[in-house]
């Protein structure tokens, strides 16, 4: 009896000693994987997507908003009948069965099937009540104006971690104060799903993205595209762009560049596209440089705009000729005729008064050679050459805008001095960014520096007149406004050499000269119905202008 | 003095009982009301996305080639010259009486 009552009691204590072991075993050995393993069954970490910001015309009206649509993916262990879930699908969402049966045909969890789905077609996706498949929500990119200013904007896409990142123009340069900060939330749920109220919940909010308010002027957008894109197909160009800036500021009332895109869709187009040709692309400015030429030669007391120049014949510098660009000759001319007739001749031989060091000065003091610090992400400048490559031919040359390479937002803020009593404003395209807390953060127009004296852009503003009233363009400026201007027609350099059939045209100028209210550059690439600015940059700028004046209020000035 | 002080523990005691049991009987109501919490969240989201729909409705209406469409067909033109209103100074004006 005595020896079953021991052997009884032996068996309890080992059963009680295997107890032990075992609650050792998951009270201390294996604690923190359980602990963590329960922490995982009955918390939730909940995401709280940050909402990226907005982007603005001035008046307010939106131009890039966020619209909310869903991502659509599978539980392959959940799917009850996955032929079923296949062939709805694939119907629905416009995707190939191989397609999605090919993603299936993996041992993961989790699979996104689509991206960016708007809400009609998760409604109808979701009606169908299928087992193993899942919803989340995305927010993608809306363009109320649809390709509007598609360069100056940017596009968002996905980087290589597979996140929101905004690319090129104000989406790339304005990418980390766009993007914001996601939130989340850690909460206890019970079985059901449903959170626990009386359990420990902590709370990192979200912080949205800021929003951009700009300076563009979304109807001065629409006339400059509206112009530039008649003009186009007018004149057979291969692409054109129209800058519009306020010279007091330095803001971009308007910035147009076709062939463009659509920002909603940029997979769809080539790659060259993304980039806005007005500050990454460079060209040869023409006659249009003349005008700063001739401000740094008036400047510095060379000439007067009623001195004598020569322009008697063709000039031979460094065994080259230099003729005039209908090879006509008008003997001793004012400074100003040299901008009435374009006078290449003219030019050489007021540069020969200005002494070629001063000339690269001025010529960096306009800002060529290095970007304007525009707040566009894919400004770049093209380099000027170093000063000792720079020959007697360099310097004759540059007098008239040929052999220097220049992008159109440089050569517009050049000549905005001219029209802002020779200050050279930084160039922004942001004007206020607007925090989530309600705040905003004004950005300042930025004097860069003091590049000639108040007087001289006066004296250049009357001879820029003059050139628009006696010049080629006679004909077309819009009756009773005096309208400052210049044309500009650049040869295009293909393999060191000039292709005489293929220029850039331009015409760069502001109104009303009393008190300008804009500065805008027309340029045209190639265009075949005449190589001339005149004849083709020119009608875009007046028809522009023409609009802009009604639309702005500006009254005729006789 | 003794029974008093009797008394005393025993309403503590009653109070204390009392108060466990609101606890109690208020930790679990709370505790069963996350459905509310998700049915007031979903809500929530519901209101935001109809908010978002709406101005994004409001943005493509108001957008310039939707009103320039809608001018042209209403008969609206371009002004073909610019009429001024706000030309010289009116004459009374430069009277400096």
């Amino acid at each position: 009896m005595t020896r079953r009552i021991n052997l009884i009691f032996i068996l309890f204590l080992l059963f009680f000693c295997a107890i032990l072991v075992k609650l050792f075993f998951l009270q201390v050995i294996s604690f923190e994987g359980l602990a963590g393993l329960a922490e995982k069954q009955r918390s939730a970490l909940i995401p709280i997507p940050a909402s990226r910001g907005r982007i603005f015309a001035a008046d307010g009206s939106p131009l890039v908003i966020n619209q909310k649509t869903y991502g659509i993916y599978l539980e392959p262990k959940n799917l009850a009948d996955k032929e079923k879930v296949i062939e709805t699908l694939a119907k629905e969402l416009g995707i190939p069965t191989a397609t999605i049966a090919a993603k299936l045909n993996t041992s993961a969890l989790w699979l996104p099937i689509a991206h960016q789905v708007d809400e009609e077609t998760m409604t109808e996706v979701k009606t169908d009540k299928l087992k193993g498949v899942g919803f989340m929500d995305e927010s993608t990119r809306y363009y109320p104006e649809s390709s509007m200013a598609a360069q100056l904007l940017g596009f968002v896409g996905k980087n290589t971690s597979g996140e929101s990142q905004g690319y090129f123009g104000l989406e790339g340069y304005y990418d980390q104060q766009l993007r914001g900060r996601d939130g989340s939330i850690l909460e206890e749920r019970d079985p059901l799903g449903n959170p626990i109220l009386t359990a420990d919940r902590q709370t990192i909010p979200a912080e949205n993205g800021r929003d951009l308010k700009l300076y563009l002027d979304k109807t001065i957008q629409f006339i400059a595209e509206k112009y530039l894109q008649k003009g186009i197909q007018d004149y057979g160009a291969k692409g054109g762009t129209v800058t519009i800036m306020d010279p007091k500021t330095g803001g971009i009332l308007a910035m147009v560049s076709f062939p463009s895109y659509d920002p909603a869709h940029f997979g769809k187009y080539r790659e060259d596209l993304y980039k806005n040709p007005i500050v990454s692309s460079s060209y040869e400015p023409g006659s249009t440089f003349k005008v700063l030429v001739m401000s740094s030669a008036i400047n510095e007391g060379k000439i007067k705009s009623d001195s004598i120049i020569n322009e008697e014949g063709p000039v031979e510098i460094g065994g080259y000729t230099i003729n005039t660009w209908n090879q006509k000759y008008h003997g001793k001319i004012t400074a100003t005729q040299v901008l009435d007739y374009s006078s290449n001749v003219g030019m050489v031989n007021i540069e020969k008064k200005l002494d070629h060091d001063t000339l690269l000065r001025y010529i960096e003091n306009f800002g060529f050679g290095q970007p304007t610090g525009v707040d566009l992400q894919e400004e770049t400048s093209p380099d000027l050459r170093a000063k000792n490559k720079w020959y007697e031919i360099d310097y004759a040359t540059a007098s008239f805008g040929q052999g220097i390479a220049v992008t159109p937002l440089q050569m517009i803020h050049a000549v905005s001095t001219i029209a802002n009593r020779g200050k050279l404003m930084e160039p922004h395209v942001v004007k206020e960014i607007d925090l989530p807390d309600g705040s905003t953060i004004s950005i300042s127009p930025k004097v860069v520096r003091q590049v000639f004296k108040p007087e001289v852009a006066s004296i250049l503003t009357e001879m820029m007149v003059s050139a628009v009233d006696n010049g080629e363009t006679r004909v077309i400026k819009p009756a009773g406004f005096r309208i400052a201007g210049k044309t500009g027609t650049a040869q295009i350099p293909i393999a060191g050499h000039y292709d005489s059939q293929k220029t850039i045209s331009s015409f760069v100028g502001f109104a009303p000269v009393e008190n300008p209210a804009f500065v805008m550059l027309v340029t045209l690439a190639e265009p075949t119905s005449s190589p001339w600015g005149s004849e083709t940059a020119a009608p875009i700028f007046f028809n522009i202008a023409r609009d802009l004046f009604s639309y702005l209020g500006i009254s005729p000035s006789s | 003095m003794e029974s008093k002080k009797l008394t005393l523990n025993y309403l503590l005691l009653i109070f204390i009982a009392v108060a466990v049991v609101v606890q109690v009987f208020i930790l679990n109501k709370h505790s069963t009301m996350g459905d509310q919490l998700s049915l007031i969240n979903q809500k929530i989201n519901g209101a935001e996305t109809d908010n978002n729909y709406m101005s994004q409705k409001i943005a493509s209406l108001s957008a310039m080639t939707v009103i320039a469409d809608e001018a042209k067909q209403y008969g609206l033109t371009t002004p073909s010259s610019v009429l001024s209103l706000a030309g010289s100074l009116p004459l009374a004006a430069n009277l400096r009486l």
